[in-house]
């Protein structure tokens, strides 16, 4: 029952959709008020369609009904609650009719909360995005539907992978759907600014703070992948270049440029054309990491092609939105006309420096990931696109993007004097990098990469605190005026500052782990210790656990430096019986200055054991700069100046033109408040 | 011109990924159908050990009987999703043969004990390499065996009713057909 009302609301859904994709549209060709007014309500509609038809999937995981063959295949009876209700979107079908979910629920915010828009332009956004919900629904109805029965029903279900039984990567698919999904708003925004020929300060208003929300739900979601490879993974490896993460991670990157490149808009009225295509490339790079990775296209093209129904399908559909909102935008860009000329060392001009850079890494991390699969289509030869090259090509395109981020907040808009801007941070360009650089060869173990890499990290750092001292004038010691200064800052400001101090953390991280990890491979026997860096692992022995669905192996490494207890690692070796499969559960104890990591091998059958101990400098400062960025991205969302779009006086224009320049330097960022 | 220049990038990685869709096989065919069964001797399982008198070998095969050949065990689920339909099919008279594949004897007698045991015999690949001389790729599996020994076809996963319906039906009929029925 709970099965066909599920697939009664999506094939109303589907009703809906087409209805907000085509009515509004049309009304809003021929301006006709009414037609263009239903564009609310419908969104509404198909988004409780889509609450009602989740919400069937999830009901069905929480009872498990193993009549519908999507739970039998991906659920069972003794799984723990939480694991039942995330496999909901764990698995191809469900993670389809989550996107939906949170596609239709943008659409219904936009149509909630979009008073400020003209009913014009809100009636083309809502289309836009159900045009995008129309896809997902036939691709559900037609060849991966979750609401399918299974005949005969089994008594048990077939669980759910075990390493997927983990929070971390239960939480991190709605992560990244939630950054995916939020870029279909810029989307739907552009695809609505190239029908109307017009992009104005207010669009970038609005494309702004979901543009943020995206980035930061997608920084989070990644963060936490890379976190659930560093602990579950048991090598202590965070970051593999593999087509599975390339995929999120190139809407990242295209996503960060949006994020900069809008402002620009916002600010300056110019880098239109660019910014939309931006918009454009940045969804159909979420679309594309979706699809090609739930096909598997990317790991194997075998694995495309076996299901040959939903390879055209996933084929056309993106040929549809992406070529299609191309076509679009060669035909209409052009009434897009720039407004504000700017010089190249500028404020805008670092963003457009930073814009093609990231860009770049977009194009040669997509190279790479596709590559293997184009040789294999054309020449039948199996090939894998590794870390070698990634890091060949990715780290030196990211070295000018660092530099370029400490110096551009510094530079007013429209020119800025690079004898002052050389003035203003001559302390820290002089001072970090060269007293790091006088310590690193000092203590002598360094490599000229790594040295690189701290230069880089505290330079981006330092520079974040003096542009911050400058801009309260800290340094002149008038307390009280420069409290008052600080707490007059936008919010955007301050996620800006987050945002850039969190990659410097990541760079540290990065340079520290990469080069100082300690690794120890041994053969230990209870009662022995082994040294890693400078702390004492001793083996306490090994003993036999049993958890609610495995049974495991678990270690005990007592953990000194310099006689003082630190603590025990319970490396663990797990066995999971259904299905079969053995995990690795790394003992890892994080301090400020590493991780200790610790993993149990095989038994050498003389009452040894195989393990690898690590000590890995910093790595931990990883995770937490990513988790500072996605609060900046937060903390700038709720600046007032983003929400004024909402109102209607400012769709008049409090765009601030070029009232500010090189005299005023508080109000590079700030706007007039309204 | 710089305007097309996104749609004709895109234009070039789709047209390369449809070529790549509809260069591949669509089904990778197996590599033992149309091949004899290869020739094994494997332990029967009896009342949870194993029974070192009598094995089943190739040869139980080739006696004019069409047969279905499951590959199942304790361990895996999906074999718990098609127990049911084996079942079934056991009680409609087909005549299927049981590999119990790198499983604890003592373990797949319960698992028959349990679910019901819809096997005429089920013989013990306790290391697995029946199950890599017959073509398998995982569990369970179910083969098409005819009269004659020959492996017909090779169903990879679970069965539901619909799959057998829709592929293995008209198959075993054909098998009968050609090398003569089950009873």
């Amino acid at each position: 029952m709970v099965a066909e009302l599920g697939h009664y609301s999506l094939i109303l859904a589907l009703l809906m959709a087409i209805l907000t994709a085509t009515l509004p549209l049309y009304g809003a060709a021929r301006g006709d008020g009414r037609l263009m007014s239903l564009a609310g309500p419908l969104s509404y509609g198909l988004f409780s369609f889509a609450v009602i038809s989740f919400g069937a999937l999830t009901y069905a995981y929480w009872v498990s009904d193993f009549s519908i063959l999507n739970v039998a295949l991906n659920s069972h009876t003794q799984k723990p609650w939480l694991y039942k209700i995330t496999g909901v979107w764990g698995n191809h079908e469900g993670s389809l009719l989550f996107w939906l979910l949170i596609l239709s629920l943008f659409g219904a915010l936009v149509a909630w909360r979009g008073k400020s828009l003209t009913l014009r332009f809100k009636a083309r956004v809502l289309s836009v995005q159900a045009m995008v919900s129309i896809g997902f629904l036939l691709f559900m109805l037609l060849t991966s539907n979750p609401f399918l029965r299974a005949d005969p029903a089994p008594f048990e279900g077939n669980g759910l992978n075990p390493l997927l039984q983990d929070p971390g990567l239960a939480f991190h698919p709605p992560f990244l759907y939630l950054g995916y999904v939020g870029f279909s708003i810029c989307f739907s925004f552009a695809i609505a600014a190239l029908i109307e020929g017009d992009v104005s300060p207010v669009w970038a208003r609005w494309v702004r703070p979901w543009t943020l929300l995206a980035w930061s739900f997608l920084t989070i979601g990644i963060a936490l992948g890379s976190w659930w490879a560093y602990y579950e993974l048991g090598w202590g490896g965070w970051w593999f270049w593999d087509p599975t993460e390339n995929a999120s991670f190139m809407p990242w990157l295209a996503g960060s440029a949006l994020l900069h490149s809008v402002i620009v808009v916002e600010k300056r009225e110019t880098l239109k054309s660019w910014t939309v295509l931006l918009a454009i490339l940045t969804f159909s790079m979420s679309l594309l990491g979706t699809f090609l990775v739930r096909s598997g296209v990317v790991t194997s093209v075998h694995a495309f092609a076996s299901d040959p129904e939903r390879g055209v399908f996933i084929l056309a559909f993106l040929a549809l939105v992406i070529g299609g909102s191309l076509t679009l935008y060669a035909f209409r860009a052009d009434k897009l006309t720039a407004g504000g000329h700017f010089k190249t060392i500028s404020r805008e001009g670092m963003l457009v420096f930073n814009n093609l850079f990231m860009v770049t890494a977009l194009a040669t991390v997509l190279f790479g990931t596709l590559y293997p699969m184009f040789v294999d289509a054309f020449l039948g030869e199996k090939i894998t696109v590794g870390p070698p090259y990634f890091e060949a090509t990715f780290i030196p395109l990211m070295v000018p993007v660092l530099i370029g981020m400490a110096l551009a907040p510094f530079m007013p808009w429209k020119r800025a004097d690079a004898m002052r801007l050389g003035q203003n941070i001559r302390t820290i360009i002089l001072i970090v990098p060269i007293s790091l650089a006088i310590y690193f060869i000092l203590i002598g173990d360094y490599t000229p990469l790594s040295l690189m890499g701290f230069c880089l990290a505290g330079f981006l750092a330092l520079s974040v605190f003096k542009e911050l001292a400058d801009r309260t004038q800290l340094l002149k010691g008038d307390f009280q005026k420069s409290w008052k200064r600080l707490k007059g800052l936008p919010r955007a400001h301050w996620g800006m500052m987050m945002g850039h101090f969190g990659v410097a953390l990541i760079t540290l991280a990065i340079t520290a782990s990469e080069t100082y990890t300690t690794e120890k491979l041994i053969v230990i026997k209870p009662g022995d210790s082994v040294e890693v860096s400078d702390y004492v692992f001793e083996f306490a022995g090994s003993r036999p656990i049993a958890g609610p669905n495995y049974t495991a192996i678990e270690g005990g490494f007592r953990v000194t430096k310099d006689g003082q207890f630190i603590t025990t690692l319970l490396p663990q070796e797990r066995t999971y019986w259904s299905p079969f499969m053995q995990t690795t559960e790394a003992g890892i104890h994080s301090l400020i200055s590493g991780d200790l990591y610790a993993v149990l091998g095989e038994p050498d059958g003389q009452s040894g054991w195989q393990a690898r101990l690590y000590f890995k400098p910093l790595i931990s400062w990883m995770w937490w700069g990513a988790f500072i960025m996605m609060l900046g991205g937060f903390v700038s969302m709720t600046d007032g100046r983003l929400r004024v779009a909402l109102s209607k006086k400012s769709q008049k224009s409090t765009f601030d033109g070029g009232s500010d320049s090189a005299h005023d330097k508080s109000s590079t960022f700030v706007e007039v408040k309204s | 011109m710089m305007r097309f220049l996104p749609l004709i990038v895109f234009s070039l990685i789709a047209t390369g990924l449809g070529i790549g869709l509809t260069l591949k096989p669509t089904i990778i065919p197996s590599a033992m159908v149309g091949k004899p069964l290869p020739q094994f001797s494997v332990a029967l399982l009896k009342d949870g050990v194993s029974d070192d008198d009598n094995n089943l070998t190739h040869r139980d095969f080739a006696d004019g009987k069409t047969r279905l050949l499951n590959v199942f065990a304790s361990w895996c689920q999906p074999c718990r999703i098609e127990h049911p339909l084996l079942m079934q099919l056991a009680a409609d008279g087909h005549l299927i043969v049981g590999i119990a594949s790198k499983d604890d004897p003592t373990d797949s007698q319960k698992f028959l004990d349990q679910l019901g045991d819809p096997y005429k015999n089920v013989g013990l690949d306790l290391d697995g390499r029946l199950g890599i001389a017959i073509g398998t790729s995982g569990v369970p599996e179910t083969f098409i065996i005819d009269g004659n020994g020959m492996i017909t076809y090779q169903h990879i996963g679970y069965i539901d009713t619909l799959t057998f319906k829709q592929e293995i039906l008209p198959r075993l009929e054909a098998a009968k057909h050609a090398t003569g029925g089950q009873e």
